[in-house]
């Protein structure tokens, strides 16, 4: 668990993916930088118009979009620099439980309790394709790199592969025996990662659908987040023990273990920070929004202004913003904002 | 004479084959004699006719020229000196004034000659004098002066004959010329004199220039043969005989004649050749004709220039062949034509040919039309062979790449089978080998038609042919019913008797005639006549009976009309007939009809009642359409047009043999089938194009397999094992098929569709849905008029009345006004909750059905509205203004009704009659209450019956028949007798309730108009309950007869049909019912839906109560129906109809999603709703226990299994007996044969418990499955390791107890044997046996176990108080594992 590993630690930045952007600047300069200069995010915009609890928040891969959606099954796209509403979706017969941003930015997928995930052209406001198979609330969906594969989780407890373009089932992965909270590409798209209440993470090969291996935490937590890091090397994972944990899959050893904040209940979002050091984010049932340092595992900030579950937290591709949004109570999505200086 | 005669021969000659030869031979005899030419003839006659060509080429040697040319060469090289060597120049030459002189007189050739000319003359003219004036033509011949134009040969010879001594001049001048050379002329022998006369000599030609010929061409140099030739065979006239039949040929040959001839050596040996001649004569035909060959001649004198005398004399002759010079004592060269045997007869004969020939190319790319067929139809085959048989004997023949039995709808084999090979080959071998063959699988095979059918139209005949058959059939049959009725009536009614088509058909005669004539057309199509000839049986008697008019002309709504190519499409005939109106079922929609008119009828049935509801639009969808079109149609139509629309749609949109619609009724035909097994059937998808039934059958071979269906999308297995259609899923999922992977799903059998669905077209569904939408917004749209225009009037007419009513106390009259202004607005809300009203939706149909049974008796009930709860001072007043109160019961009559009412518009005309006649049903409300509403009370045929069973007598009164007064010391007493009570006036007649929805909806004016007085009550009822409430005060100031709040029961009807609509609950009415008194107080809305039902005009209950006995009863329903009002909630709470929208095992997320929600935990069985792999097997499962142990005998053993069985004794009996000599253990024995093999097992997801262990193999009983292998630990040691792993959240327990001491752990390493699951009723034990000394678990099944069965033993834990539940499903279970 918490071990400080006699590996190396862990360096994401090794080979970032250009999506995630900041690719060499990172580790190093979080270090030094991070070590010397906390991050200092400051609350820039409050984002209102969601109705019901927002569950998740995702910066386009341009960084020009904050995409919202919520229980109201509303998605609202924002500008992510000026917090100007640009559009809302709306479509989803239920509530959304999450988004996710295709690589050209234009095209988002939504994961519904009406069963189904929907992908929406972001530019024309429609809805391009929806789909079915899924026998009960979809709860996670995410782009693979490419942008030409989907991978739900849902309340049936499979991860369905869809062909993006036709919106046709390609697989199903009977992946856990309780509901999938999070599935993720790796990099490359090569491989899936999903987590599940069961507590099991398992990571998929995309291509052949063939579990190439289960990660189990020994205290057998539900797992409410998973995703690769930036250069696929490592997995983040949050569990319902209010931790959140750096896997180095490979060797199937913990690295990493960040606490401090609250996760008992939801499914909160952690996301990685890599803008200005490399940071571990993510909401807590506490109503503040933590950022630790990715190898020291220290707090190295706390965002508070939420009065409820911040539930979706989102990291900006290229600048020091952060978004954050809660529930219930506070139906506010804001945006923290960190002077380069 | 001979001289001439040869060189016509000449020309024959060269015709290798012709018979003058014989004949010439005595020509030339005859020619002879004359003589003069003799010296020259001698040679060229002598040989023969046909030689002296050859003769002359002989001489000449090759000569090869053509005769044509050559001749003109020749003749200018006579008339010219010796130009050059080559002859072929000649041409040349041809302006020579020789030529010319030629030209001028042939005769003369001479001329030019010289002076050797003259001498030719006389023989020339020896044999034919005529010959020089002959040939004066000649030159022109091509013109075809006299000699030419008798081209006809047998004319000619008489003519001819002279020109021949033309050119025989000539010739014999050449010859001469030629023979001038001393030895040619020698070797001729034919004459010396000449020799020295002819000028030039020349080696060369000689041949078989005609003389004649040559002059005239001469002008062009390539003379046109044709007339040249005529001559020629002139010429041959000589041979009179001969020439005739010989003719003929030439033409042909003349100019091949050059071919033939071979080069032949003259000089000395020419002279041999003289002797040889005949013999030799033959032979130089045999050479190709090898064409002039400058070398192989040359001029050594040419008279012209050079004197005779010196030339001759001083010149030797040089002859070369080849260029090279002969050697004269080199013997002539002869070739023989190998064709030709002695006497110049070809040894085999040519061919004749009798006709022209085709070339026929091999199909590929660059060719066009269609390629070869590749396919083959077989027809007449008998619908009972299997097409496994049928597949196994063509392919005997080869690879076929498409195998079509042409099947019905259900899959009935048509007896017509279109194969398709891979070569054409093979499909002609097919055809040649099998048609006219006996096929069949039994001996009865019949004698089956073979054909190529590329294209595949044949078959299309055929099926189309096939179908037409039977429905002519039907039609026949038909046709003998109606003729049968037909003559049960009148003549008259015949036609009528046939129906609508009769009369028109016989309207339209001219029209018919024309669509006979289309008709007859049609016949000529391909598509097999036999079905249209049928139908004119009809029309015979159709029109036998109502005009015994003409009786050819087919009838033109003869079933033909319903006919429809397809395989699919075929429908009974019978349908086409329906009567349009009355067979309201269609509800389609009929285009002459005023939707608003026939609203009734149309308006919701359709949703409604499950049977009626889809079908038009969905079920019968295509076909219903098709049929449709035909049974709309103008009268005038022809039927066979309509057939060719249909027959020309279904072409085109099926292209290919199997088109998409009779694909989809495939499907439909599969889903029925499906439908029909009652045991789950696995779906397979992923190979359907390219495997063959075989192969899936193959493919489930271990199981039980019924049938094996498919259609478009995949393949679907049934079983005749329950247990089957999972098991082979869990065996077989993952094993390709033919390769390919395929998914196999087990799927219950789906529910048997109302009507075929699967026609599903887009089109057509659309088609559909627009319709009804269209349906639905025009009813909707005529309920408003009617509601909220002519119900204002109607409402302001009311008011009028009620004002005059309120002005002169209780009316006397029946008609009660209704507190119309209060109850509209009450009613209006009640409407817009309209909701309020659903009551069960099933009833409706029923009750539909019902009420036009029951003569329209209305019974009115009577409530008080007022009465549940408040007192009763209101029910009085109520009582006395039964309007209010009567309302709840109707309403939701009025709904069901409506529905029904769409059909019976009629019958609510007739209710409005009827109204006069009012059955008090106090029971209905309550009966609403309970389920239905209870108006239907009469027929109460389902749900209503039970209603009554309450206890709620229903009371038939002539409620408006009785004086008013009388209804007014009712009321007191029903006051009295049911203070509470709410009375309410019902039209309780079935049909009443139909009417009163009629009138609701549709009639609503009607029932104002007329039964307002009467149908007041039932409008009354139908007031919204609302209005009760509110309006109950000011109603009972109003009324005291009955009030007809028209208004309020459109508006309740409304209500009432949302509610349909919307199929909600109905229990809102049954509240409604108990509550109409306490809905007047609270809030309209929730109640609202109660209170519309009840809504019906409040009419004195007193009234309807007849006699104390009713009004008894009418107590003891009312007061069962308040205690009933206190229910509702509870009632309301357990239909819950929204909820089944939503799955009802997920858990819903107040918070909106599921994110937001949090985590949760969700129970095992909630899983079972929607996990696949869960309900997949949830079911088979829980019935196994008992059921499959009865299947489980059947199947024997598995080759695969025999196999190995013999194997493993083989195999073990060796460990088998060390074993034993080491030990004695029974036991060990036992484990040591049985782990020689190990069973196929496979895991996956199991119903009972995360992950099971399935079989994958037969296993029978006592067999050893598989050991549970896991680490050995202490006890102690399990005990930490248990704790700690329920800490590290491994939910399985793996923990195997062995004894006191000894624990197996398998959690972490272990076999598949630790994930075999418990059950309480388990097909495998677990035994622990003693091998060397070491306790090994082992599992043992104690009953055969079937393959994909799912393995399970009994856990046995011990009893605790913590319970762990059983999931095991079987009917023994116990509940907890512990």
């Amino acid at each position: 668990m918490e071990t400080s590993p006699t590996e190396a630690a862990p360096e994401l930045s090794t080979s970032a993916p250009a999506a995630i952007s900041t690719p060499t600047r990172p580790t190093k300069t979080s270090e030094s930088n991070g070590a010397t200069t906390a991050p200092n995010y400051q609350l820039a915009y409050n984002l209102i118009g969601h109705t019901m609890s927002i569950s998740a928040l995702k910066f386009s891969p341009n960084g020009r979009v904050l995409a919202s959606c919520a229980a109201d099954g509303k998605i609202k796209l924002w500008n992510a620099y000026t917090g100007d509403i640009v559009r809302t979706l709306e479509g989803h017969g239920k509530g959304i439980s999450d988004i996710a941003w295709a690589a050209d930015s234009v095209f988002l997928a939504s994961a519904s309790d009406d069963k189904t995930v929907r992908i929406w052209n972001v530019e024309l406001g429609t809805t391009t394709k929806i789909l079915r198979g899924h026998t009960n609330y979809v709860f996670c969906v995410n782009y693979n790199p490419q942008a030409n594969l989907l991978v739900s989780g849902s309340f049936d407890e499979t991860v369905r592969i869809w062909d993006a373009a036709r919106g046709k089932c390609m697989k199903t992965l009977p992946a856990h025996s309780d509901p999938v909270t999070a599935v993720h590409f790796n990099r490359d798209g090569t491989m899936i990662v999903s987590c599940s209440f069961d507590g099991l993470i398992r990571i998929w090969d995309t291509a052949s659908g063939q579990c190439l291996k289960t990660i189990v935490d020994d205290d057998n937590p539900q797992c409410s987040h998973v995703e690769f890091s930036p250069n696929s090397k490592y997995i983040l994972a949050s569990t319902m023990d209010n931790k959140i944990r750096l896997w180095n899959y490979h060797t199937s050893r913990c690295l990493k273990t960040y606490t401090g904040h609250v996760n008992e209940t939801f499914c909160v979002f952690a996301a990685f920070s890599t803008t200005r050091g490399t940071r571990i984010v993510s909401g807590s049932e506490d109503g503040k929004v933590y950022i630790w340092d990715l190898q020291t595992r220290e707090i190295v900030q706390t965002l508070e202004g939420h009065t409820d579950t911040v539930l979706g937290v989102a990291t900006h591709p290229t600048k020091n913003i952060i978004a954050s949004s809660s529930v219930e109570k506070d139906l506010t999505i804001k945006l923290w904002i960190e002077d380069d200086s | 004479m001979s001289s001439s005669r040869a060189p016509p021969r000449g020309p024959r000659a060269l015709y290798p084959s012709t018979p003058p030869p014989a004949p010439s031979g005595p020509a030339p005899a005859q020619p002879s004699p004359p003589g003069s030419p003799p010296p020259s003839l001698p040679n060229g006659a002598g040989k023969l006719n046909g030689h002296a060509p050859r003769m002359v080429n002989g001489h000449l040697l090759d000569h090869t020229q053509q005769p044509v040319s050559f001749k003109l060469n020749g003749v200018k090289t006579t008339t010219t000196t010796t130009s050059s060597n080559s002859s072929s120049a000649q041409p040349l030459f041809i302006p020579h004034s020789v030529v010319k002189a030629k030209l001028a007189t042939q005769h003369r050739p001479p001329s030019p000659a010289g002076p050797a000319p003259p001498p030719p003359p006389p023989p020339v003219a020896s044999a034919p004098p005529p010959p020089p004036t002959t040939i004066p033509p000649p030159p022109p011949p091509p013109s075809s002066p006299p000699p030419p134009p008798p081209p006809p040969p047998p004319a000619e010879p008489a003519p001819p004959v002279p020109p021949p001594p033309s050119t025989a001049p000539q010739f014999t001048f050449k010859f001469k010329s030629n023979a001038s050379p001393a030895p040619v002329s020698a070797a001729l022998g034919t004459a010396p004199k000449p020799m020295p006369v002819p000028p030039a000599v020349f080696q060369r030609h000689a041949l078989p220039p005609r003389p004649p010929s040559p002059p005239a061409h001469s002008g062009s140099r390539k003379r046109p043969r044709t007339p040249p030739r005529p001559p020629r065979a002139s010429p041959p006239p000589l041979p009179p005989q001969p020439l005739p039949p010989s003719l003929p040929p030439k033409p042909h040959t003349l100019t091949p004649p050059l071919p033939p001839l071979a080069p032949v050596q003259k000089e000395p040996t020419p002279p041999p050749s003289e002797a040889t001649p005949q013999p030799a004569g033959p032979m130089p035909h045999e050479l190709p004709w090898p064409g002039p060959d400058p070398r192989d001649y040359k001029v050594m004198h040419d008279p012209a220039l050079d004197k005779q005398d010196i030339a001759f004399k001083g010149k030797e002759i040089i002859k070369r062949h080849a260029g090279k010079p002969l050697n004269p004592a080199d013997p002539p060269v002869v070739v023989k034509d190998s064709r030709v045997g002695f006497g110049g007869v070809r040894k085999y004969p040519r061919k004749v040919r009798t006709e022209f020939q085709m070339l026929e190319y091999e199909y590929d790319e660059n060719s066009t039309g269609p390629p070869p067929p590749t396919a083959v139809l077989v027809t007449n085959l008998s619908p009972l062979t299997g097409h496994p048989f049928l597949r196994k004997h063509f392919n005997e023949y080869g690879q076929f790449g498409s195998f079509e039995p042409q099947v019905d709808r259900m899959g009935t084999f048509l007896g017509i089978l279109w194969i398709k090979f891979d070569t054409h080959d093979i499909a002609k071998k097919v055809v040649e080998r099998e048609n006219g063959k006996r096929l069949g699988q039994h001996a009865e095979g019949q004698i089956v038609k073979v054909e190529l059918d590329g294209e595949q139209t044949k078959c299309k005949a055929a099926v189309r042919a096939h179908w037409e058959k039977k429905r002519a059939e039907k039609a026949k049959e038909e046709a003998a019913k109606k003729a049968k009725e037909a003559q049960m009536r009148p003549p008259q009614e015949a036609g009528a008797a046939l129906g609508l088509p009769t009369p028109t058909s016989m309207d339209a005669n001219p029209a018919q005639q024309q669509a006979q004539q289309q008709q007859t057309q049609q016949r000529h199509e391909p598509a097999p006549p036999k079905g249209h000839s049928l139908p004119s049986p009809i029309t015979l008697r159709g029109r036998g009976g109502g005009q015994g008019g003409r009786t050819a002309h087919p009838h033109p709504r003869s079933p033909e009309n319903s006919y429809r190519p397809t395989v699919d499409s075929y429908r009974p005939p019978a349908n086409s007939y329906r009567p349009p109106p009355p067979s309201a079922p269609e509800n389609s929609y009929r285009p002459g009809e005023n939707p608003f008119t026939r609203s009734p009828e149309n308006s919701y049935r359709p949703q409604r009642s499950p049977e009626n509801s889809y079908r038009p639009g969905r079920d019968n969808g295509y076909a219903g359409r098709q049929r449709g079109e035909n049974r709309y149609r103008p009268p005038l139509r022809s039927p066979s047009r309509s057939r060719s629309r249909s027959r020309s749609r279904s072409h085109s949109r099926s292209p290919s043999p199997v088109n998409w619609r009779s694909r989809k009724v495939d499907d439909g035909a599969v889903r029925d089938a499906l439908s029909a097994s009652p045991y789950d059937h696995v779906r397979l998808e992923g190979a359907v194009r390219s495997v063959r039934e075989d192969d899936v059958r193959a493919f489930f071979k271990s199981f039980d397999v019924e049938k094996v269906h498919r259609d478009s999308r995949a393949w679907y297995i049934t079983f005749r094992n329950s247990q089957h259609a999972r098991r082979a899923v869990i065996a077989l999922g993952n094993m390709p098929l033919q390769r390919q992977t395929v998914s196999l799903t087990a799927q219950r059998p789906p529910a048997p569709r109302h009507a075929p669905s699967s026609r599903a077209n887009p089109e057509d569904i659309v088609r559909d849905a627009s319709e009804i939408v269209m349906r639905e917004l025009r009813e909707r749209l005529s309920r408003d008029v009617r509601e909220r225009v002519i119900a204002s009037g109607v409402r302001g007419f009311i008011a009028e009345l009620q004002e005059r009513a309120t002005a002169a106390p209780p009316p006397a009259s029946d008609v009660a006004v209704d507190e119309a202004p209060l109850l509209t607005e009450q009613d209006k809300k009640a409407k817009l909750k309209g909701l309020s009203f659903k009551k069960k939706t099933k009833p409706p149909a029923a009750v539909i059905v019902e009420e036009p049974a029951p003569a329209p008796v209305r019974a009115s009930v009577k409530r008080s509205l007022s009465p549940d709860s408040d007192g009763e001072p209101e029910r009085d007043i109520e009582s006395e203004d039964d309007d209010e109160e009567v309302e709840v019961a109707r309403p939701k009559k009025k709904r069901r009704i409506d529905i029904e009412d769409m059909l019976m518009s009629d019958e609510s005309d007739a209710e409005d009659k009827a109204k006069p006649v009012t059955k008090e049903e106090p029971v209905q409300e309550e009966e609403k209450e309970e389920e239905v509403r209870a108006p239907t009370p009469p027929p109460a045929p389902e749900p209503i019956v039970p209603k009554r069973k309450v206890g709620r007598p229903r009371k038939k009164r002539p409620a408006e028949s009785e004086p008013p007064a009388e209804r007014e010391a009712k009321r007191p007493r029903t006051e009295e007798a049911e203070p509470e009570v709410v009375e309410v006036n019902g039209d309780v007649d079935a049909d009443l309730l139909a009417t009163f929805d009629d009138e609701e909806e549709l009639p609503a004016p009607k029932a104002k108009k007329g039964a307002r007085k009467k149908a007041g009550t039932a409008t009354k009822k139908k007031g919204g309950a609302a209005k009760k409430g509110a309006a109950a005060p000011a109603a009972v100031a109003k009324k005291k007869g009955k009030t007809r709040d028209v208004d309020h029961i459109w508006s309740s009807d409304e209500e009432d049909e949302a509610a349909v609509v919307i199929t909600t609950v109905q229990e809102p009415e049954v509240a409604q019912v108990a509550r109409a008194p306490t809905f007047l107080e609270p809030s309209p809305e929730p109640e609202v839906d109660t209170t519309p039902a009840p809504v019906g005009k409040a009419l004195d209950v007193s009234e309807f109560l007849l006699d104390e006995e009713d009004r008894y009863l009418a107590k003891l329903i009312l007061q069962e129906s308040l205690p009933l009002a206190g229910r509702p909630a509870v009632r309301e709470s357990t239909p819950p109809p929204e909820d089944a929208e939503e799955p009802p095992p997920f858990r819903v997320h107040a918070t909106g999603s599921a994110r937001t929600e949090g985590y949760y935990k969700i129970p095992h069985t909630a899983k079972l709703a929607y996990v696949a792999q869960y309900s997949d097997r949830s079911l088979p499962t829980s019935g196994s226990g008992g059921a499959e142990t009865a299947p489980a005998a059947a199947p024997g053993v598995s080759s695969r299994s025999a196999r190995a069985s013999g194997r493993r004794q083989a195999q073990g009996f060796e460990q088998i007996n060390k074993a034993l000599a080491e030990s004695g253990d029974v036991t060990l024995i036992k484990f040591n044969q049985l782990q020689t093999r190990k069973k196929q097992l496979r895991f996956a997801r199991s119903p009972i418990h995360d992950w099971g262990l399935y079989a994958m193999e037969r296993i029978a009983r006592g067999e050893m499955v598989i050991e549970y292998v896991g680490e050995l630990v202490r006890a102690q040691v399990a005990d930490r390791r248990e704790k700690l792993y329920e800490r590290q959240g491994i939910g399985s327990s793996y923990l195997f107890r062995i004894d006191d001491e000894l624990v197996v752990d398998a959690t972490k390493k272990g076999n598949l044997g630790r994930l075999i699951n418990h059950s309480c009723d388990p097909n495998c034990n677990a035994k622990i046996i003693n091998v060397n000394g070491v306790k090994k678990i082992v599992i043992y099944a104690k009953q055969d176990i079937e393959l994909g069965d799912e393995l399970t033993y009994d856990y046995h834990f011990p009893i605790e108080d913590a319970k762990i539940p059983c999931l095991c499903g079987s009917a023994k279970c116990r509940g907890f594992l512990n």
